[in-house]
């Protein structure tokens, strides 16, 4: 820890804008100033008053309370998905590239094959054969994410496979999976953790770009994708029904993108 | 008889052909000894040794003859019981201090690693072991050392660390891969009087690797030479060095640097 640090802009901006969406969006998972389900006609797209800070949208529901229960479910999908792909990527990306040989080719060539389709074009799949919802649209895109998480951590484990300090363990009498999981896997946190970054971006686009396509989360819950689908219709009377949950969207992949390019 | 080894060959069969890099190499070794192994980069040195600690794995390097390890089988038994003698019964040092640690744990944890697998020590009487050996490889703060993380720490200090590790369990037999090749002059000096010292106090069989003949004469009584895969020369130090009987033995001792003192 030097004195004269210098002062991370990227680590800084990037913290307060996720703090930005990720606040509100855990406080709305837990609370929200309006219901978000109930419909009320009188305010039918209200402009935004004291009330309502960004007025309300087409069935008269808050706007401020949808952004935060969108977002909250937004969150959750990215922040799942990349669980997903980080735990059976780093299982599978481990073995194979631990033990190397028949068993890394077999797993390398059939992640090679899912890796030769878009991941979002993947999930449509999984999302057509499991049907549509928040769960299922979790599991598509945690499933579509594992081949890449998979192939970086395969890369760490083949380089260190051959390193002197595995050799050691090994010789302290260390198992394959003591070797693998206790002494190799602290050394792959650094490469992951910007992957992890990144693939949260991607999870959370990807979910936004489903939800948006009609085939993501359903209504009447909230998420951000579903709430820029549900204000194509009013794009032009009500821009701010589109602006809300998209500046809250840019502004979550923003400040976590800056996290991810933080300085070494 | 501590180790037997007999008609020992190493061949590797990554390649379309297959390629021997040891022939027919036998070794005695009785506890409390020191043997050298010396020879040029490439003469199957390290190899012997590897397949003497058990570390060469079973599916990219056949290998014919029999080591005997403390009446173990070392090639043909079970891979649980080798487990059970590394780290135990047999260790290793490696050449290059600066990657035979593992770069994200701290000095403590892995000198304890093979204390954590072959015993069932408390946590306090592990950590009380730990700073003992490390003490006793004369580290000048053992305490500080052991919540050290390797990069915190010089080479020569590195390979002292390399060695508590390796002797926490006081093995019957250490291997050390030129465990001096990597460190400076005057550490190389003391190194070599610790192994000696480590040798003398806990009667741990010593097989020292090296190219350098000067350490080898230091050190050991009996010497094999090594080249190209066959051991050409073998038996008393002193008596190779006087009366070396093949040509290559001469050309290597006579290419040890002399001090020239004449300088007028």
């Amino acid at each position: 820890m030097g004195k004269n640090r210098r002062y991370d802009f990227n680590l800084i901006l990037g913290s307060i804008l996720t703090a930005i969406t990720t606040v509100p969006a855990l406080i709305g998972m837990i609370w929200t100033p309006y219901d978000t389900h109930t419909m009320n006609n009188s305010l039918k797209l209200a402009k935004a008053s004291l009330m309502h800070p960004f007025g309300c949208d087409n069935f008269g529901r808050d706007l401020l309370s949808r952004v935060m229960e969108g977002s909250a479910t937004t969150l959750l999908i990215g922040l799942g998905t990349v669980f997903i792909g980080v735990v059976i990527g780093t299982f599978i990306g481990a073995l194979t590239g631990y033990y190397g040989g028949l068993v890394d080719d077999i797993f390398m060539r059939f992640n090679d094959v899912m890796f030769s389709f878009p991941s979002l074009l993947l999930a449509l799949v999984f999302v057509a054969v499991m049907g549509s919802g928040k769960i299922q649209l979790l599991f598509a895109l945690g499933i579509a994410f594992i081949p890449s998480y998979v192939r970086i951590v395969r890369a760490e484990y083949v380089r260190a496979r051959n390193m002197d300090y595995v050799k050691s363990a090994k010789l302290a009498g260390a198992s394959d999976m003591r070797v693998m999981f206790v002494h190799i896997l602290p050394n792959t946190f650094k490469i992951l953790l910007n992957s992890v970054l990144i693939g949260f971006n991607n999870a959370v686009l990807a979910e936004a770009g489903l939800s948006f396509l009609g085939i993501g989360v359903q209504p009447p819950d909230a998420s951000l994708g579903r709430m820029l689908s549900d204000a194509q219709t009013y794009l032009f009377n009500r821009p701010g029904l589109a602006i809300v949950p998209g500046v809250t969207l840019i502004i979550m992949v923003l400040g976590i993108s800056l996290l991810g390019k933080r300085e070494k | 008889m501590l180790l037997h080894v007999e008609d020992l060959n190493i061949e590797f069969h990554d390649h379309i052909v297959p390629e021997t890099v040891v022939y027919d190499f036998d070794l005695d070794m009785d506890e409390g000894e020191i043997v050298g192994l010396v020879g040029e980069s490439g003469s199957g040195k390290s190899m012997s040794a590897l397949a003497i600690a058990g570390l060469l794995s079973r599916h990219d390097a056949k290998k014919r003859g029999s080591i005997i390890f403390m009446g173990e089988d070392i090639l043909n038994c079970p891979r649980e019981t080798l487990r059970g003698l590394q780290g135990d019964e047999i260790s290793m040092i490696f050449q290059e201090p600066m990657t035979s640690l593992n770069p994200v744990k701290k000095i403590g944890w892995q000198v304890e690693e093979a204390m954590r697998i072959h015993t069932d020590k408390t946590p306090e009487e592990r950590k009380k072991r730990a700073l003992e050996v490390l003490r006793s490889v004369e580290l000048n703060d053992p305490e500080r050392v052991y919540n050290s993380y390797p990069h915190q720490l010089s080479g020569g200090m590195r390979q002292r660390v390399m060695i508590a590790a390796a002797m926490v369990n006081t093995p019957k037999l250490l291997i050390a891969d030129e465990p001096t090749t990597a460190l400076d002059v005057t550490v190389q000096a003391e190194v070599v009087k610790l192994l000696k010292r480590i040798n003398r106090e806990e009667n741990t069989a010593i097989l020292f690797i090296s190219h350098d003949l000067s350490l080898i004469r230091q050190l050991c009584k009996r010497v094999l030479v090594m080249k190209g895969g066959y051991v050409v020369e073998s038996g008393d130090v002193e008596k190779i060095f006087v009366n070396p009987e093949k040509d290559y033995t001469k050309r290597l001792i006579d290419s040890i640097p002399k001090v020239i003192l004449d300088r007028d």
